[in-house]
């Protein structure tokens, strides 16, 4: 390793002390304005994306550790529902993203809370909205609207800048978004999501 | 406190200590910790356990070294944004086949070489360098320093570098305007290091000449 190099001290070297490798350094140290939905955009499309594209099979020959209890637990069911035949259709994979913010003046920041298990979709609720720091926690409420049934519920809120705390209300229960970005204890033994607005 | 606070008590298996066994990471400007390090092993671990939204913390702390890194080797802001995107998806996608003994940020670095190898060699993308004067507006704009003078010299040097073919541009961003190790170049362009010196060695060449041509030489 020559961290000599990477840390910009002399090496020792006439070639490594030239002016010219000294103003390729300054300017491998100037700022480089990274687009500021460019997270955004990197994160819709990885969303959109879905899971890691590792087969089902390599998942479960190729690290065999990393499958989860949530997952084993999923196969199952599906197991069951198979060999049960029921009548209900798969649930859709949905992604459970979180956000997405639109450029330029307060970001446009999409909520969204995906219930589409067969469990979840039998127990379709009937209100669905989001409370947090930006609406004084739901007095000024954001009903999240579900128009095709498919268990997707969406909201658009604008929003500034700045971290935000967050909770679903489902039919008067509150629902911590499963796919949050971060989490606070809300000091009553349940946690809110953290949604951070760049 | 990063931006996944409360999950790192979740019992999730995190990388071994092969993972953190090596130093800190390639920006010189932005050493990763080996809390960085512990926390990018987490959320690696935390997306391909299911937890999608865990990849933002690796966009976050590597779009700026890729994107950087990008803009450099494409010569306008347009292209490297797309291929920053890109290579986060690719990286995204492959993240099962990541070797933690790596740095991520090397990593990632490779992924956005090749990705720029593509774009290099799809038609129409010939490795013509972007014209002075959107680079001169680059630089102008990226430079940190108000200084004017500075923002030029800077345009005039991205003028040169994106004058140089692929190869010895690649080089160049990654030993001097990147300030990456021999080390971790080898793991990201692997060449043996005695091709890799003789290639920088001639890339400054190279860049001497462009800069000279251009009565851009002090």
């Amino acid at each position: 390793m020559t961290d000599d190099v990477r840390s910009g001290a002399p090496s020792g070297t006439a070639e490594d002390e030239s002016e010219l490798v000294r103003e390729l350094r300054v300017l491998g140290r100037s700022a480089v304005d990274v687009p500021t939905d460019l997270e955004r955009r990197i994160m819709a499309r990885v969303l959109e994306a879905g899971s890691p594209r590792r087969s089902f099979l390599g998942a479960l020959l190729g690290r065999p550790w990393q499958l989860s209890l949530a997952t084993a637990v999923g196969l199952v069911l599906v197991g069951l529902g198979f060999l049960v035949g029921r009548s209900t259709a798969p649930a859709p994979v949905v992604e459970r993203s979180t956000v997405a913010a639109e450029a330029g003046g307060p970001r446009q920041v999409r909520f969204v809370l995906a219930r589409t298990s067969p469990a979840e979709r039998e127990t379709r609720p009937q209100h669905v909205q989001i409370a947090g720091d930006f609406n004084d926690w739901g007095a000024r409420p954001a009903l999240l609207r579900d128009e095709d049934g498919d268990g997707i519920w969406t909201a658009s809120v604008p929003l500034s800048p700045g971290t935000y705390r967050y909770m679903f209300v489902v039919d008067g229960e509150w629902v911590t978004d499963p796919a949050a970005e971060a989490y606070r204890d809300d000091g009553f033994g349940n946690r809110n999501a953290v949604l951070r607005v760049n | 406190m990063g931006p996944l606070e409360g999950r790192w008590w979740q019992p999730v298996k995190v990388a071994g200590p092969a993972a953190f066994a090596q130093s800190p990471p390639v920006r010189a400007e932005g050493r990763a910790t080996v809390n960085d390090r512990v926390e990018e092993s987490v959320a690696i671990e935390l997306v391909l356990a299911g937890e999608t939204a865990a990849f933002r913390r690796l966009v976050r702390a590597h779009q700026s070294g890729v994107y950087g890194l990008l803009s450099r080797l494409c010569g306008n802001s347009t292209d490297a944004e797309e291929l920053t995107q890109e290579a986060f998806l690719k990286a995204f996608r492959a993240l099962h086949r990541y070797d933690p003994t790596y740095r991520f940020s090397t990593w990632i670095y490779r992924i956005a070489l090749n990705t720029f190898h593509d774009h290099a060699k799809s038609a129409r993308r010939r490795e013509v360098p972007t014209d002075s004067s959107v680079l001169a507006g680059w630089a102008a704009t990226h430079c940190p320093e108000s200084d004017v003078a500075r923002a030029q010299r800077n345009a005039l040097l991205s003028s040169a570098i994106a004058a140089l073919p692929s190869k010895y541009r690649e080089i160049l961003v990654l030993k001097d305007v990147e300030g990456l190790s021999y080390e971790e170049i080898g793991q990201i362009i692997r060449l043996p290091l005695t091709t890799l010196k003789i290639r920088v060695v001639r890339a400054r060449a190279m860049l001497r000449s462009q800069l000279e041509k251009g009565g851009g030489l002090e």
